[in-house]
């Protein structure tokens, strides 16, 4: 007698509970991001904001070790300008930048160890501490392309769905806020979208401490490559330069096991021969 | 005639150990030659590159009457057209790789003296800046032959730097590329998160003129990475037992701040090292000396990058070498006594005033102690101009000078630029000291290709 009346009394909980858990979902029109109230969600993902924001993160992150080019393609006095760099990626939060192209600044090098970072100018012969607001090229930051993990760098808070157009395109994404969660981080605060099934990030937009809206990122081409799915195209809108537009294109990737003296300040002006090529 | 401060004892101890030092170096690398592999043999790579940028100057100078040239008795020059190739090239192979930078440059110069006679000189330079073999296995790197080192954090001077020629600030840049190596060999071995370099960096004469090793030096550094901390401990010793001992760190705070700090204790006093090495009957002997004891040598500063990408540079320096103001004083009026009395040679009074300016610009023997250098750079002021501010400002006396230079990017090879140099400081002072008053320099550089 006794148990029938618990578990009678549980199923007349979860009749009066479970309804009210459901939430409504309602459409978005596809140019536009709204972010909506926590009572109008409908379904709730299987995983929770930081576990979708790390599989973002594998997407543009596969392996703990490994190599690859990016190009940074941009306007420049109304003309196409393409910056060529390989970049060697190693434990995930080391990584080492060297400029190939344009010639000039062959042989200059980018360093980046957790949350420090350093340039190193050839000719000088000496690396020099910088700053993570130090602008790259066009509309990249050298966070662009050397910090690859949100996980590490920000808070996430799950905040709403999107539909994510670009080109002929379109997705639908999970919605996510993305705090800093040091003063380090490449950008204070991401709006980012990461396509539901997949978990394949498919834009970002940035902001700086001031709320101001500093440009979007649209992930834009992927590949398998040994097996894993791959980031391999971002298109960046610099919303402080007049809307401008750029792109950095991520090719020949190579996993590769990297010596950590690569990822050392003062073995920058020793490292020409085995990472400029 | 210079004498050389001499410790026979010290000589042969110093000598014994260099020689030491390069045994055990070659007993180092042998084993290692097998192992010296390419660790990865690079696609459509090729072993052998190169570049070349030419640059050209022209300078006109405004002169003045410092007390140490008045109406330019010295002869000084006002018009100085330049040009130069500046070459690297790099090759991977023999298990290693070699580098070099070789500048191949001429220099017009021409001026007026008091009188109104015209003069001019032309002087015409092959210069190897950097020439060297490195190579490496595991954790261990090799290198011999002539190269920059750099050690220091600060921007416009690093006491720090013990090794390479140290930092100017009238050009913290080396746009000229006159900055040299020093000739060494060195053994580092290298960690997840620290570096050891020992170095052997003798002076040598390549003129081939009596000794070849005119002076032994060795050199240390330590580096580790101590998160968020860059961390150098830094040595170096020579054959008169003079020694310099040092520390530098730099770190970040946030997104935008670098802050950085260096110190260094030499054992003797450069100005008075000069001093040291002449003939008592020289008639430069009874030029003032400074603190007879070791000095301290601190910088301390940081740069902040704002969101529109300008730059600012703010730097402190005391120079424990530099002159009390009664100190300055004895060496304005002993210089004047020198330049009236005609117990001097032009070239020697020439050189008192050299000694002045390059003491005013390079930093080597400071005539005061307490400096404050600032900087401002932006990429792109306005489209395709990007623009360099920084000024120099002696503490003690407030003479200093400041430099404004505007580059327009012509194209991605080609970038010209105006520099514009203004001293400021009454006639005792040590920026009044020097000749110049104002310059404009209108160049281009041209990156010729690779």
């Amino acid at each position: 007698m006794h148990k029938t009346f618990v578990r009678f009394f549980f199923l007349i909980v979860f009749l009066v509970v479970a309804p009210a858990s459901g939430q409504t979902v309602y459409g978005q029109s596809p140019d536009s991001l709204k972010v909506l109230p926590e009572d109008e969600f409908a379904v709730i993902p299987a995983l929770s904001a930081s576990a979708i924001l790390r599989q973002a993160d594998m997407k543009r992150s596969p392996w703990s070790d490994f190599t690859m080019l990016a190009d940074l393609v941009y306007q420049k006095r109304g003309e196409r300008t393409t910056e060529r760099f390989r970049v060697f990626v190693h434990e995930h939060t080391k990584s080492l930048v060297s400029y190939l192209e344009p010639d000039k600044q062959r042989g200059n090098m980018l360093l980046m160890v957790g949350d420090n970072l350093w340039y190193y100018v050839n000719k000088t012969s000496r690396p020099m501490r910088i700053t993570p607001i130090q602008k790259l090229s066009g509309g990249a930051s050298y966070g662009d392309i050397t910090r690859l993990n949100w996980s590490g760098d920000y808070r996430s808070e799950l905040v709403g769905q999107d539909s994510v157009d670009f080109s002929d395109a379109s997705w639908d994404c999970w919605v996510l806020q993305l705090q800093a969660l040091s003063s380090s981080a490449t950008y204070h605060s991401i709006v980012l979208s990461v396509e539901k099934n997949t978990f394949v990030p498919r834009k970002a937009v940035v902001y700086l401490r001031s709320g101001k809206k500093m440009k979007t990122l649209f992930f834009t081409q992927y590949q398998i490559i040994g097996g894993k799915m791959m980031n391999t195209r971002i298109d960046f809108i610099d919303h402080l330069s007049a809307d401008s537009q750029s792109s950095m294109i991520f090719s020949k990737i190579s996993l590769k096991t990297l010596p950590d003296r690569y990822f050392l300040k003062t073995s920058l002006p020793s490292l020409y021969g085995e990472v400029v090529y | 005639m210079l004498q050389r401060h001499n410790t026979p004892a010290g000589n042969n101890s110093v000598r014994i150990y260099a020689r030491t030092f390069l045994l055990l170096l070659a007993l180092l690398a042998f084993p290692f030659r097998d192992a010296l592999r390419a660790e990865d043999e690079h696609e459509d790579s090729s072993p052998l590159s190169f570049t070349l940028r030419a640059r050209g100057e022209a300078e006109w100078i405004d002169l003045r009457d410092s007390r140490l040239n008045p109406e330019n008795v010295l002869g000084r020059y006002d018009n100085r057209y330049e040009g130069f190739l500046l070459g690297t090239i790099d090759y991977k192979g023999v298990d290693g790789y070699f580098s070099g930078e070789f500048r191949a440059g001429y220099e017009y110069l021409s001026g007026e003296m008091h009188e109104g006679t015209s003069f001019d000189d032309n002087e015409a330079t092959l210069e190897i800046n950097q020439l060297y073999y490195r190579t490496a296995a595991r954790n261990i790197e090799v290198l011999l032959g002539r190269k920059k080192v750099r050690w220091g954090v600060g921007y416009a001077y690093s006491p720090t730097d013990l090794v390479t020629r140290q930092k100017n600030p009238e050009d913290p840049a080396d746009r000229l590329s006159k900055v040299r190596g020093a000739d060494l060999v060195g053994v580092s071995r290298l960690s997840e998160s620290s570096q050891l370099d020992v170095l052997y960096f003798p002076e040598l004469n390549w003129d081939f003129e009596d000794d070849f090793v005119t002076m032994n030096r060795f050199g240390m550094r330590w580096y580790r990475f101590v998160d968020p901390f860059d961390l150098s401990l830094v040595g170096s010793v020579n054959d008169d037992g003079d020694w310099t001992a040092g520390v530098n760190t730099s770190f970040t705070v946030g997104t935008s701040l670098e802050l950085h700090a260096e110190y260094a204790y030499t054992s003797y006093n450069p100005r008075n090292d000069f001093l040291n090495r002449l003939d008592p009957d020289h008639p430069l002997y009874a030029y003032p000396a400074g603190p007879d004891d070791g000095v301290h040598d601190i910088l301390i500063g940081g740069q902040y990058t704002f969101e529109n990408n300008l730059n600012l540079v703010v730097e402190y320096m005391y120079r424990g070498g530099g002159y009390e103001s009664d100190q300055l004083d004895s060496y304005i009026e002993a210089a004047g006594l020198w330049m009236n009395s005609g117990a001097l040679s032009t070239s020697e009074m020439a050189g008192i005033v050299n000694g002045a300016d390059q003491d005013a610009l390079n930093a080597a023997a400071p005539l005061r102690s307490n400096y404050l250098f600032a900087g401002i750079f932006h990429p792109e002021v306005i489209r395709s101009v990007s623009l360099d501010l920084y000024s120099y400002l002696g503490l003690e006396d407030g003479s200093g000078f400041i430099v404004v230079m505007p580059t327009y990017k012509q194209s991605d090879s080609i970038d010209i630029y105006l520099r514009l140099k203004q001293f400021w400081g009454d006639s005792d002072t040590e920026f009044g000291l020097v000749p110049d008053d104002f310059s404009c320099v209108a160049g281009i550089s041209w990156f010729l290709g690779s």
